[in-house]
């Protein structure tokens, strides 16, 4: 947690606005953005974890990013099957190591950052057919029982 | 020892408004507080707001962020040039909230 991490720095007077950009939005706050269309921006479908799967065993084409913390990959472990990773919070920094030549199927935690990661590749130079995400991320795949990647 | 009690309570609630820091705050674990809207805005419009940062991704930030305020992921935070010198200045961390 952020606020936590300050606070080992030495920062004296730390907060933590828990409601976050959903609660400010809650209240009729406005809400900037740097592009506007760009944040509404349709995004391809995300795969659920059972097509994810069929993907994988069939088709090469498919290949998974992760955009977890390093932490949360040890800490919730990894899907199984041809993984590269891209932290989200590098991807502006890192995007251009990302092949143009596959389908890259985004998973994080619980599908919560993902759509914004693929908004902001099509903003780049990606297209809508080389990308999409896993609905649900990792706990969906977790949940549905399906093969971890070992440690 | 009702009115004692009562007379704990207030005497707490006292402290807490005496003591200049934004309204209803709880202290979490790890020695951060919490702040709710009303008191993030108001402070936000005062003469010396916090520094607000948004804690996940600029990926995410580009999209939609609270007026006012910068990005520094987590990550980075331990070499970030954008946290202030002053350990004593007040720094708002927030992300996208519960759902």
């Amino acid at each position: 947690m952020a606020a936590g991490r300050a606070v080992d720095m030495g920062y004296r007077d730390v907060y933590w606005y828990k409601n976050g950009i959903a609660g400010w939005r809650k209240t009729h706050n406005f809400v900037e953005s740097s592009d506007y269309s760009y944040a509404n921006r349709k995004i391809p479908a995300p795969l659920t974890a059972g097509e994810l799967r069929q993907k994988l065993k069939t088709d090469e084409r498919y290949i998974l990013v992760d955009i977890r913390d390093d932490k949360s990959r040890k800490k919730l472990g990894s899907i199984d099957g041809p993984t590269l990773q891209f932290p989200v919070y590098r991807l502006h920094m890192d995007h251009d190591g990302l092949p143009e030549d596959k389908i890259l199927v985004l998973y994080d935690i619980r599908a919560k950052q993902a759509p914004s990661a693929i908004r902001y590749l099509l903003k780049k130079r990606f297209y809508f057919i080389n990308l999409t995400y896993l609905k649900g991320g990792i706990t969906a795949w977790k949940e549905a029982g399906l093969p971890m990647a070992a440690p | 020892m009702t009115s004692r009690l009562t007379r704990g309570v207030l005497a707490a609630a006292l402290v807490l408004l005496l003591s200049g820091a934004p309204g209803s705050q709880a202290l979490a674990a790890e020695n951060y507080k919490l702040i709710g809207t009303e008191e993030l805005k108001t402070w936000m419009k005062s003469s010396a707001p916090p520094r607000l940062i948004y804690s996940l991704s600029f990926v995410e930030f580009e999209e939609q962020r609270i007026p006012g305020s910068i990005c520094i992921p987590m990550e980075l935070m331990a070499k970030s040039t954008d946290l202030p010198r002053s350990k004593d200045q007040p720094l708002v961390f927030y992300c996208k909230g519960p759902g």
